[in-house]
């Protein structure tokens, strides 16, 4: 099955939101609107640079009921992988790119009785076109923004301008922090949690809210965690008997795109599933970095999700 | 393709009903080899031949005035066929969305869609509407968004919301189903309301059909077909009108088995639904007495040998149980034992 | 239709303290009592908890003095399940997350209890389901939507409207009821086999 149905678009501004962040407009190269989208929506912008092909997933932040445009933010990641500086350096007004459907992973309970939203720095990307339907909507909801010094803090400023009370700002620069345990503590019952921040942060409210007695099911988070270098290894493809070498710094399904295979994805961040592959063989151990398979699957050595796992081997053979 | 409308046609006692030669040949026949078990049989929904009934994501064809009659008619006489849950409103339109811009660009001979921001008017020729409409605002609509299109359409609805690694039915527009009722299935999870199906579930058919459609993305949908046989050219063969259609069954004879008898296909297409990320399931189905299948040798061939061989679960599911043997006593006349190419073309 | 066996029952457990939670609601009806007195001794004395139950139930199974004598902080003794049912929601109303529900009687109640829950947004992991006493079932019949409770047969003639309906294994927690549907369409008067006792 052919995976994924892209849309060409070109860059049609690009400003400097802080130092390190670039806020890219696109707009579809044969003209006319661009698909509608939910809140915590994003697509994979896929870069093509020299031998090496990016495909990095960005939130889609501009409001999801305006069509003319999508708006992605970038933040600089000089020790990156080199997809957020392709998008820094190489693109300019102009540049074509290849974009997916809007995908979203990280999407709001429409029976929520109560949405509380934490976004820490670059994380209130998702959050704006997220806080976008919760504005034309009927669910109680507020905002906890935490970011550092001015950076950011256009965002924030914005946004308490529009939407008042609901949105609270938290300057870590001044000191400011959001306490967590107070905020989890009084919730109603049917409130829902959502954080896109740095690991720390969903680490620290979510321990939070468990220790409340919060269920898992009304914690929801996103997180766009390049895949994990490691050790260079070598797959063998048994159905289409082609054999790929994984370099240290690449991942499985990004070496077996550069082998012209159309691998199936989604997230590729370890999360949907869709990726799933078979194990046939394996003369070493596999290093799963995924959120997707069960324990058992784990034990059972046969699946791996080639977006962000990996295998310390000589060869892997896979059922492909 | 010129389509010729036959507005007379009826689904209900005075039936009358039949398919032209070109709609037969472009008949969804389901059976790709001489047996039948479920499988995840689900495919990319991408454009067929010219002519086919894929050739479009949504199809309109000869029927089309009339069923969309059989659905007031229905709507009409019958309760509880459409019902939406109030989390759906965002899915509701964008299913209008998605049946209104797809049949304005596959059929502009016949439908028309003028935006205009968010005022809209849509034009629907054949049956002679012209309604000028707030998108987002339901209250410029004669009905809520998603019964207001889909009595516009041919085949039911289905709206899944996807929350908690679950797909869950909590709107629809349901009135030519094959026994399964909205009003009771209503809000159920995917697993739930599969419950009745016999042996897919232990196939892991069910388990891998959610974690595919949980995936399912914008621009991408998907198809599958599924059938089953009804007696009478009759799309209402709901639980609710049981008591009605049920007597059908026990009337069949080797002499009107080969008019009464029909074999009834759905094509299901399933769509991501961008504002609402909630999933759209069309069902549509599609009739064709045994004489008309026939009038196509190999599908009369297959068709005796998938019913001979049948699961006798599936045979009880799909309630065969009382004509079966009466309509394969009819088919065994046009099966002369020669081999079948696999595939479900007519040759 | 006559389709023998349909599983789409809902699943029930056995009661046990989810120590994940911050506040504990009991609600018990009938010989749902036997699952709260069960579970008593296991309850850390530093829970928050509160009890809500009631004694009417197609049993007669009602274990109000039992449980009263088993030194509950907070419980709440109703005479009918529906004044139950209200309380439950009025409970839940003013509950807070971290809440965690437990529900146990017959299989009617924990519909009528699941339907309150589900206007709070409860998800599976914040609710556990024991099943005790009576296996009568609540059926809605699909041809005139009236429900009736009680039901202890595979054939049940319809209140609503006459027709003798068969009871399926398919169960939606939306109208908290099992499926009833004609049993004998297809011949006037030809029934299947008349069998008694569900579960
Ligand atoms: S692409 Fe989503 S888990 Fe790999």
């Amino acid at each position: 099955m052919k995976t994924v149905d892209s849309i060409e678009v070109v860059v049609a501004a690009i400003e400097d939101v802080t130092p390190l962040i670039k806020r890219f407009t696109l707009r579809k190269i044969s003209g006319g609107l661009l698909p509608p989208f939910s809140g915590g929506c994003h697509v994979t912008v896929v870069m093509r640079g020299g031998e090496r092909t990016f495909r990095n997933p960005y939130s889609l932040l501009g409001s999801p009921r305006n069509l003319d445009s999508y708006e992605i933010a970038v933040r600089r990641d000089d020790q990156g992988r080199g997809g957020s500086l392709f998008m820094h350096q190489l693109v300019t007004v102009g540049t074509r790119l290849e974009i997916s459907h809007p995908i979203n992973l990280f999407p709001l309970s429409k029976l929520a009785r109560k949405q509380i939203l934490i976004a820490g720095g670059v994380g209130i990307t998702p959050v704006l076109a997220m806080i976008d339907d919760l504005s034309a909507g009927p669910i109680d909801w507020e905002l906890h923004y935490s970011f550092r010094g001015t950076e950011h803090a256009c965002f924030g400023t914005w946004l308490s301008k529009r939407h008042g009370d609901r949105v609270r700002l938290y300057d870590t620069a001044a000191g400011q922090r959001i306490d967590f345990a107070t905020l989890v503590g009084q919730q109603p019952l049917g409130t829902h949690l959502y954080v896109c921040g740095p690991s720390q942060m969903t680490v620290e409210a979510f321990e939070s809210a468990r220790a409340a007695g919060w269920p898992e099911s009304h914690l929801h988070t996103e997180q766009f965690a390049p895949p994990p270098v490691g050790v260079a290894f070598e797959v063998h493809l048994a159905k289409s008997e082609q054999t790929v070498q994984v370099s240290a710094e690449q991942s499985l399904l990004e070496a077996l795109e550069a082998a012209g295979i159309d691998a199936p994805y989604l997230c590729r961040s370890g999360a949907c599933g869709r990726c799933e592959l078979n194990v046939v063989e394996l003369d070493g151990e596999l290093i799963h970095n995924d959120h997707w398979l069960t324990a058992e699957d784990r034990i059972s050595g046969r699946k791996i999700m080639p977006c962000v796992s990996r295998a310390k081997c000589k060869r892997l053979v896979l059922d492909w | 393709m010129e389509t010729a409308f036959k507005p007379d046609e009826s689904f209900r006692a005075p039936f009358h009903y039949g398919n032209s030669p070109a709609a037969i040949r472009r008949f969804p026949f389901p059976f790709d080899q001489d047996t039948f078990m479920y499988s995840v049989n689900v495919e990319p929904h991408l454009p067929g031949p010219g002519g086919s009934c894929y050739e479009f994501p949504i199809d309109i064809d000869e029927h089309y005035v009339a069923e969309c009659r059989e659905r007031e008619i229905a709507l009409a006489t019958t309760t509880h066929r459409y019902l939406a849950l109030p989390h759906m409103m965002a899915a509701q339109w964008d299913v209008l969305e998605l049946i209104t811009s797809h049949l304005s660009r596959d059929y502009p001979e016949h439908f028309e869609l003028q935006r205009d921001g968010n005022r809209w008017r849509w034009i629907n020729r054949p049956l002679g509407r012209d309604d000028t409409f707030t998108f987002g605002d339901p209250a410029t609509l004669p009905q809520e968004p998603l019964e207001y299109i889909t009595r516009q359409t041919q085949g039911d609805w289905c709206v899944l919301d996807q929350r908690n690694g679950n797909l869950w039915l909590d709107a629809g527009m349901v009135t030519t189903q094959a026994d399964w009722s909205l009003n009771f299935d209503l809000g159920m999870n995917f697993r739930e309301w599969h419950g009745p199906v016999p042996l897919a579930p232990e196939l892991g058919v069910f388990d891998r059909a959610l974690k595919l459609l949980m995936n399912l993305q914008l621009g991408n949908p998907v198809r599958r077909l599924n059938w089953t046989m009804t007696i009478n050219p009759r799309f209402d063969t709901s639980p609710e009108q049981y008591p009605v259609w049920g007597p059908d069954r026990a009337g069949v004879t080797l002499d009107n088995v080969g008019d009464l008898a029909h074999l009834r296909v759905e094509l299901q297409a399933l769509w991501r639904l961008p504002r609402s990320n909630a999933i759209v399931f069309s069902i549509r189905g599609f009739l064709m007495s045994l004489r008309e299948m026939v009038t196509i040798p190999k599908w009369g061939r297959r068709m005796h040998r998938v019913l001979r061989d049948l699961h006798p679960a599936l045979v009880a599911y799909k309630g065969l149980g009382r004509y079966r043997d009466t309509a394969l006593a009819w088919l065994a006349d046009y099966d002369d034992g020669t081999a079948t190419p696999p595939g479900t073309q007519p040759e | 239709m006559l389709v023998p066996d349909v599983k789409s029952r809902p699943q029930y457990q056995q009661l046990r303290f989810d120590p994940s939670g911050r506040f504990h609601l009991f609600v018990g009806q009938g010989d749902g009592g036997l699952a709260l007195l069960r579970v008593r001794p296991e309850l850390p004395e530093s829970a928050e908890i509160r009890v809500i139950y009631t004694g009417e139930s197609l049993t007669g199974c009602d274990l109000s003095e039992e449980l009263a004598g088993c030194g509950w902080r907070q419980l709440k003794v109703l005479t009918t399940q529906v004044a139950a049912l209200q309380m439950l929601d009025e409970v839940l109303e003013q509950s807070l997350m971290g809440t965690r529900l437990y529900v146990a009687g017959s299989e009617g109640f924990i519909g009528a209890a699941e339907q309150v829950a589900a206007r709070y947004n409860l998800q599976s992991d914040e609710l556990q389901r024991e099943h005790q006493g009576s296996s009568a079932r609540r059926v809605f019949c699909v041809h005139c939507q009236t429900s009736q409770d009680d039901v202890t047969t595979n054939i049940v003639l319809c209140r609503g409207c006459g027709r003798h309906l068969l009871v399926r294994d398919h169960y939606s927690r939306r109208l908290a009821a099992f499926m009833g549907g004609m049993a004998d369409a297809e011949v006037p008067g030809c029934l299947p086999e008349l069998r008694e006792g569900f579960g």
